[in-house]
């Protein structure tokens, strides 16, 4: 079935999309950074597996928990460091700016080091036929692993001391810290952990296709997309929004052409940002999500 | 404390600022006609090559300002400037090279479209406050970038080869009247009511509307006036440089570029971002050229730098206009 093949291909990627996302809305909606470089976390998930698993042969699957480690402390070295002087004198702007100095930097020094070749990974894994439509496994493990963290994010944030402290914060960052809230700490981790599932992603994306030092930049932008669409800080709202960029993508870019594609996904972000900012899932002002 | 500190430091970056503009104010005439006199001699007296590199920094000072007619003032932080760029580049490359129109008239027909545009975008986009508006124009140029990139009928992702039928003096002395008429629009409109009420908006946008300034109508007409130059600017630059393409004519580093000027040299202020501008355009430049595989690390690492040490008495302008 030819109109079944986008929809699945939609939501096994949509799944992707939706990990790479769910960080990023966390720090957008919750602690108001908005990181350009969010992007560079992605695809430095995605070299450090290429190395580990082209040069030392490391199988590629525990490849992910290395990348996950390495970007987790990398972000929460970077948030510490870099852009919590900038939170504490509410200058959200400058991280705008900075991120993006970062971002440029990064790939720049990318292109240097590995080169702007195009890097994949080849690995022999079977292919499904259901009920007509062919599935490569590769994709619906990337699908399984994508909902399972983001699962497990949404378990933490819902029932941990940790994931209490981020919601805390999210309501009210004053209180939180009077209640006794180490809110620089959170602040760090939540930014290492959204470091940690990019990283994740970009290591399960490489399994898909291949990346260069210049995908950062539309890998960030696909996790704005979803994040506006989704609602930020809301990890439903990543989802609902992942699933139906990674459709949207699919069938457009089967039907029409990939660069068409990219157009329909910018115009339905920019109609959600006209119509409504807060997305699907997004809380209104003053709302709270107890 | 370190309030204390900061709130000295900007005190006397403040006293500093103040004592350069009055010494302005004082010599407004001899210094306005020095600044132009040096504009029109810089191709006369200088060798080819750094007269290209003032070129680009004019271009620079033109971006910066564009952004600060509308960030500046309105404090609507604008990301999408480039956006301007872009639509004055592909006017500008299309008129001259399919049309074969004058160099004036394909500088004045993409201001006029840029105007246009922004005019179109304004309406939904100044709705949006804070970060949303940030995004958004953000988004657009992003957007438009794509459009293009689909667009056979222009160039689509391959670009367009613009012929530069013109001696590099004609880009140089275009540069330089498009960024003379910002710097002067910039000044009236700080002088104007209409300025004043565009400032009442960044300090209080619903007490402004209270006292009846049409917000509304006013933050538009800024953002129409701050797309007009760098459309200009736009078409000047895409035969300048002989060729473009999507990634290059909308580059989001255009954008940021703006921004990062801007908020080096001062928001809101007339010279500021004059003086970010070119004195960031020359040392990416020159450090630029002297190392060619460095040069987007250099630019990365100066936005970063700027950021993290810009004095606070800049940071502290925008700190009291937000």
């Amino acid at each position: 079935m030819a109109v079944l093949d986008p929809l699945v291909y939609g939501i096994l990627l949509g799944g992707l999309f939706t990990l790479i996302s769910v960080g990023f809305s966390l720090s957008w909606g919750v602690l108001d950074i908005i990181d350009l470089s969010h992007g560079i976390q992605i695809i430095l998930g995605s070299y450090i597996s290429f190395w580990l698993y082209t040069l030392y042969g490391i199988n590629y699957w525990l490849t992910i928990p290395v990348a996950f480690a390495l970007i987790f402390a990398g972000s929460y070295v970077y948030q510490r460091t870099l852009l919590q002087r900038f939170v504490d004198r509410e200058q959200f702007i400058y991280i705008f700016v900075i991120t993006f100095g970062v971002s440029v930097a990064c790939e720049a020094l990318m292109d240097i080091f590995w080169t702007s070749n195009y890097r994949s990974v080849t690995m022999d894994y079977p292919t499904f036929v259901v009920g007509g439509v062919t599935i490569p496994s590769l994709r619906i493990i990337a699908f399984v692993v994508s909902i399972v963290l983001t699962g497990l994010l949404a378990y933490m944030l819902k029932y941990t001391r940790m994931g209490y402290a981020i919601r805390a914060i999210r309501d009210n960052q004053k209180s939180a810290r009077l209640m006794g809230v180490n809110t620089d700490r959170t602040y760090a981790l939540t930014m290492g952990l959204k470091g940690g599932l990019a990283a994740v992603g970009g290591s399960l994306l490489l399994t898909l296709q291949p990346i260069s030092p210049i995908s950062h930049f539309r890998w960030m932008v696909f996790a704005f997309i979803v994040v506006v669409i989704g609602g930020l800080g809301s990890v439903t709202g990543a989802l609902a929004g992942g699933l139906l960029l990674g459709v949207v993508i699919s069938a457009v870019g089967t039907y029409a052409s990939q660069g068409i594609a990219d157009v329909v996904a910018y115009t339905l972000l920019t109609v959600f940002l006209f119509v409504r900012p807060t997305g699907l899932f997004g809380l209104q002002e003053g709302q709270s999500n107890a | 404390m370190p309030e204390d500190s900061t709130g000295g430091l900007r005190e006397s970056v403040d006293r500093v600022l103040a004592s350069f503009e009055d010494t302005v104010k004082q010599y407004r005439l001899p210094l306005t006609v020095l600044a132009l006199v040096v504009l029109a001699v810089v191709p006369l007296v200088l060798p080819a090559y750094p007269t290209r590199i003032v070129a680009l920094s004019l271009f620079g000072v033109i971006l910066a300002g564009s952004f600060n007619l509308i960030s500046g003032f309105t404090g609507y932080i604008s990301f999408g400037q480039g956006a301007f760029i872009g639509v004055g580049a592909y006017t500008g490359a299309m008129l001259i090279k399919a049309a074969g129109a004058p160099l004036v008239v394909a500088i004045l027909v993409s201001g006029l479209l840029a105007a246009l545009i922004a005019l179109v975008l304004g309406f939904p986009l100044l709705r949006l406050r804070g970060h949303y508006f940030a995004i958004a124009t953000f988004v657009i140029q992003l957007a438009l970038a794509a459009l293009i990139s689909s667009l056979s009928e222009l160039g689509g992702g391959q670009g367009l080869v613009s012929l530069s039928v013109w001696p590099y003096d004609y880009y140089y002395y275009a540069f330089a009247i498009i960024a003379v008429a910002l710097v002067a629009t910039t000044y009236f409109v700080r002088q104007s009511y209409f300025g004043l009420r565009l400032l009442a908006i960044n300090s209080n946008e619903i007490q402004a509307e209270t006292l009846g300034v049409p917000t509304n109508r006013y933050k538009l007409q800024a953002f129409v006036l701050s797309a007009v130059f760098p459309g200009m600017a736009g078409a000047v630059w895409a035969n300048y440089i002989g060729y473009i393409n999507p990634g290059t004519a909308l580059d989001p580093h255009l954008s940021v570029r703006a921004v990062l000027y801007t908020l080096t040299g001062g928001l809101g202020t007339v010279f500021g971002p004059v003086i970010g501008a070119l004195s960031l355009s020359l040392l990416n430049n020159t450090l630029g050229s002297q190392f060619l595989e460095l040069d987007s690390v250099i630019f990365g690492l100066l936005i970063v730098v700027v950021i993290l040490f810009m004095p606070n008495g800049i940071l502290g302008l925008l700190n009291r206009s937000e």
